[in-house]
């Protein structure tokens, strides 16, 4: 391990920031840079993320630490499970970066719109290649700061107010955060964090003081994760721009919520832990409760954004479910989820964006023959949509064949049944969507559509039909050596390389 | 090597190649022209693996993928090609309104049947079962009227709860053993009965058991009459097909469902004929035969369950029963879309599908009962079945009577398709064909009378009625049990539309905070009054997930 490769995991962090600060310099006119600049960073970005998953897959270790204060230290390493994340964000960036461009075509601000969104990466990078509590920590709340300039991009009266309700959340949050972190600091000094949890020595002495924890650190990045009630923010949020949507939705803050959540059951308490501190099942009531009202408020909803928005807060919960049971099957149907409902969810979310602007379609009603209008588009949509449904043999089939699974083999045969609540209740507000796209007749647009060049509109539908072919993909070949699947499988048992 | 190629060809083939026709409908002109002249005889290839045997598999396909025939799907396969074959070359010829839909539906339905047919793993047997039920919907909504999009509702509703209950069995099979090859499901671990109850339960649905049957009369009417051809022809019959697969007799602890599912089956059975007496239109009346004769072939695994040693050799008389039924009702509905009642020779020809299932002796029907007979026998149900089983001949006789009397009335001006009368022909001999070449013994000398005597008893029991001018059977409304239900849940439905309705929700203000505080308490005040319905839902959903997490034994 040459002392070189050390410097892999900061300068995965670091690429986007180099890139955001050349994009601030360069100013609003410069786009033919600042779009180069943008491709050549989520290139390098996917590039070096490659290379550190080989080598991780090869057995090496990686570690940068940096002492901020004696006794704090800033760690960042890249163990399997950090390469599922990074990979997902930097695989999702790249196709998100191309359809921003394409998509902001026309629009003001665009440096600062790239500027942050490039920040936006690193702090998501950070996030994944996180290796104790503290840098999580700093790298989270930096998310939520480079987040917010995106979420208030329009500047109108409803995007401030979003941004405002955002920040609202997501602070408060913080402060939670930063007082369990504290207080773990104190019980157990640097939390560094190991498969299987480190607090196993503490359980006896100081076991209500650590589920106190506990419930502040699931609190704290269940805000991010929209956990019911925490999840307030999600819905006003739609009101930014559809790669902004996509991007929060799909790859990063809510991601990140539940990837903080998957690092705190696994790798700082660990699943034995959690179990005997008799704080799993209160987290799988609330996760199986998140997807069932995510569902019931997303079937309400007219609005198309927000019912995707909805639709994402009772997914995720997937994730955190699947963690919480425990388990071989239960936690591999988890963890994939996160990279299974990332790829459907940003091509629904990349479909009622194209959509948004061309041709101004804000609700469900507004969706009436869009398919044949734009089929290619509207056949990414419809592909996504039944993967989310579960049909076989697309992505979300997998998840729910391991979390169905896992949930009979961790003992909680009733989740078995809101699983499969929540799979109809998917169908009943997915359904309708697919059928008005190619069933129903064209209802007249109420504006004229607006005109986009023909390589951005190329560029949007492509975003959409790559990540589309992807979910069918990730389906189909599940059970190959390179899927997500196996490397989950693989980070579930411990056996990577 | 090659050998390997080829089988996985083989195998591959009549599931991916309605796929690839599917695609080529997308692009107007020469492609779809293509697509929809190959379509119809697609289903053709599922014989390819039939006749070739073998396994073939990929272990990075799905969830690990495995194809092969074996003596459970012989018949169904066989039935497929056939019945889908002919009723494809009807649609290609008759139906050229809404063509991509029709044809994405076909294609995809088959995709998926071909699917479930030849997997011989638990996941892909499902992945195909599922595909086939939403694809039979497109099928269903083909008109797209009203009552298309109705029937269409309550099947989607159906089909989809009926899935889930069978998902919830799959999931408890695959904790146990993992994605299990299908022919060890027999011998593996006993699942609790529970969940093979909801495994039956779900495939019942599929199969058109009172009361899960509301389906089928509503969506045969409005679908297209070759798509009903092939609906209660074969896709109800995967409904067995799936009761076969994921509870096979022999396996442990499956003979309790025996007398249960012997007495819905004949319950089915009678209850559907009084049913179908009530309607006026034939293709209704069809639909109520289908679920009365499946309650029959429900019956027949019944028996199978009850007597598993002797399944290998009752096995191929299920096949010939249901490849009996699947045929001649296909050729019924077939001859819905051609005026039977144009010319005598039409109605002789519709005549025989119906002597057939209304089992008149020396037809295909007279053969499949001696089946029944056998099985119900092995079964050892008690002395009663001989006589309802003749009761429920008598049953189909009458049902089919009123059938002809129904289509014998239209004269519109349609031409005879080959494809019908190639149906009629193929239902009239291919279930001899295949009982002879499995050494199938017809006993014809017991078998004569007691296909005899219940048309006997139809014919009179048509002649006395037809003497008292009084006598008149009630119509009974499509869907029967469905249209008490559908009003009041339509009602919630719309209730829950209404307290819900969010375009009215949001809006910003930006208004100092005490007053904000103090509207958001107006508000909540306010929402906590107008929201009974879906607030006493929410608690209650509450307290019943934690009520179950706090049950004994649940972790």
């Amino acid at each position: 391990m040459t002392a070189g490769q050390q410097w892999l995991p900061p300068a995965l962090v670091l690429v986007s920031t180099l890139a955001a600060v050349i994009i601030f310099v360069a100013g609003e006119a410069r786009q033919r840079l600042r779009i180069a600049v943008n491709l050549a960073a989520a290139l390098a970005k996917l590039g070096l993320v490659t290379w550190i998953g080989l080598e991780v897959l090869g057995g090496r270790e990686f570690r940068f630490s940096f002492e901020l204060v004696p006794g704090l230290e800033l760690i960042l390493h890249a163990d399997a499970l950090s390469i599922l994340f990074a990979s997902l964000s930097a695989l999702l960036w790249l196709v998100t970066t191309i359809y921003a461009i394409a998509y902001l075509e026309q629009s003001q601000n665009r440096a600062r719109f790239f500027g942050f969104f490039s920040l936006c990466v690193s702090a998501t990078m950070g996030i994944a290649m996180a290796g104790n509590l503290l840098t999580l920590f700093i790298f989270y709340e930096l998310l939520t700061l480079t987040t917010w300039p995106l979420v208030v991009h329009n500047g109108s009266r409803a995007a401030l107010e979003a941004g405002r309700s955002y920040l609202r959340y997501t602070l408060s949050a913080g402060v939670m955060l930063l007082l369990a972190m504290v207080w773990l600091y104190g019980l157990a000094g640097n939390a560094v964090f190991r498969s299987g949890g480190f607090l196993e020595p503490l359980a006896a002495t100081h076991g209500p003081a650590l589920t106190m924890i506990f419930v502040m650190l699931v609190t704290g990045f269940g805000v991010k994760a929209a956990l019911v009630p925490l999840h307030g923010w999600l819905p006003k949020a739609m009101v930014a721009p559809a790669p902004v949507s996509a991007l929060l939705h799909a790859v990063a803050v809510v991601k990140a919520g539940a990837f903080g959540i998957i690092r705190v059951v696994e790798d700082v308490y660990g699943p034995e832990l959690v179990a005997q501190l008799g704080v799993q099942t209160p987290l799988v009531v609330v996760a199986c409760w998140t997807i069932v009202i995510g569902s019931l408020f997303a079937l309400r909803e007219t609005g198309l954004k927000r019912r995707l928005a909805y639709s994402t807060v009772s997914q995720v919960s997937y994730i955190v479910l699947g963690v919480a049971m425990g388990g071989l099957l239960a936690t591999t149907g988890g963890m994939v989820h996160l990279v299974h409902q990332g790829m459907m969810k940003v091509t629904l979310f990349f479909c009622a964006g194209i959509w948004g602007l061309l041709l101004g379609v804000e609700r469900i009603d507004q969706l009436d023959g869009l398919g044949r209008r734009m089929p290619w588009v509207g056949v990414a949509f419809s592909v996504a949509a039944l993967g989310m449904m579960g049909l076989p043999p697309l992505a979300g089939f997998v998840s729910k064949w391991y979390l169905g699974s896992g949930a009979l083999a961790a003992g909680y045969p009733w989740v078995l049944l809101v699983l499969i609540s929540s799979a109809l209740l998917n169908a009943a507000y997915f359904l309708p969507l697919v059928r008005r796209l190619w069933l129903a007749e064209h209802a007249p647009l109420e504006d004229a559509p607006v005109m986009i060049g023909r390589l951005p509109r190329l560029a949007l539908a492509s975003a959409a039909v790559v990540t589309a072919a992807l979910t069918l993909l990730l389906g189909l070949l599940a059970t190959h050596p390179l899927s997500p699947l196996n490397w989950v499988l693989q980070i579930v048992r411990g056996t990577v390389a | 090597m090659s050998a390997n190629i080829l089988a996985a060809l083989l195998h591959a083939l009549p599931v991916l190649a309605p796929l690839v026709a599917a695609l080529l409908l997308a692009r107007r002109g020469r492609s779809r022209a293509l697509a929809i002249g190959a379509a119809p005889w697609l289903p053709l290839s599922l014989l390819l693996p039939l006749v070739s045997g073998g396994q073939t598999g990929s272990p990075v396909l799905l969830l690990g993928l495995t194809l092969g025939t074996d003596a459970v799907s012989a018949p169904l396969i066989l039935l497929c090609a056939l019945a889908w074959t002919l009723a494809g070359l009807y649609a290609r010829a008759r139906i050229q309104r809404d063509r991509v839909l029709l044809w994405s539906g076909w294609l995809t339905s088959l995709a998926g049947i071909s699917l479930a047919l030849l997997a011989q793993d638990v996941g892909s047997f499902y992945a195909g079962y599922a595909v086939l039920s939403l694809a039979s919907w497109l099928l269903v909504i083909h008109a797209r009227s009203a009552d298309a999009w109705r029937a269409g509702r309550v099947y989607l509703v159906l089909a989809l709860a009926g899935e889930m209950a069978v998902f919830a069995g799959v999931m408890a099979i695959a904790v146990r053993v993992g994605n299990v090859a299908l022919v060890n499901l027999a011998c593996s671990a006993a699942l609790d009965p529970g969940w093979r109850a909801l495994i039956l339960a779900g495939f019942a649905v599929k199969l058109g058991t009172i009361p899960l049957h509301v389906w089928l009369p509503l969506a045969h009417p409005v679908a297209p009459v070759p798509a009903s051809a092939i609906l209660s022809g074969v896709i109800v019959k995967a409904g067995l097909f799936g009761m076969l697969r994921l509870v096979p007799p022999g396996a442990s602890g499956t003979e309790l469902f025996g007398p249960v599912l012997f007495g819905f089956g004949l319950f089915s059975a009678f209850a559907a004929v009084l049913l179908g007496l009530g309607q006026h239109r034939p293709k209704v009346v069809l639909a109520y035969s289908t679920v009365s004769q499946m309650g029959l072939v429900l019956a027949m695994y019944a028996a199978l369950l009850m007597a598993p040693e002797l399944a290998p050799l009752l096995l191929p008389w299920l096949g010939l029963l249901v490849l009996h039924h699947g045929l001649n009702k296909a050729a019924l509905f077939l001859a819905c879309g051609c005026a039977p009642g144009r010319s005598r020779l039409r109605l002789a020809l519709v005549a025989l599908p119906a002597l057939a299932i209304a089992g008149a002796p020396l037809s295909s029907g007279m053969y499949a009962k001696t089946g029944l007979k056998q099985a119900l026998a092995a079964a050892d149900f008690g002395s009663g079945w001989l006589v309802l089983l003749g009761l429920s001949s008598v049953a189909s006789a009458l049902l089919m009577w009123h059938f002809l009397c129904l289509v014998q009335k239209d004269r519109h001006y349609h031409s005879a398709h080959p494809a019908w009368i190639l149906m009629t022909l193929a239902g009239l001999a291919v279930p001899w064909l295949w009982g002879l070449s499995h050494s199938l013994d017809p006993q014809p000398g017991h078998a004569l009378w007691p296909s005899l005597w219940p048309l006997l008893v139809a014919a009179m029991l048509v002649w006395v009625a037809r003497r008292m001018p009084r006598f008149r059977i009630p119509e009974i409304p499509a869907g029967d049990l469905v249209v008490p239900l559908e009003a009041p849940l339509g009602a919630l439905v719309a209730r829950l539309r209404r307290v819900a309705d969010s375009d009215r929700r949001y809006r910003v203000k930006l208004y100092p905070v005490h007053v904000r505080i103090t509207l958001m308490g107006l508000w909540l005040e306010r929402k906590m009054s107008a929201m009974p319905v879906a607030g006493a839902l929410i608690l209650a959903l509450g307290g019943l997930m934690w009520l179950a997490s706090r049950s004994p034994g649940i972790k």
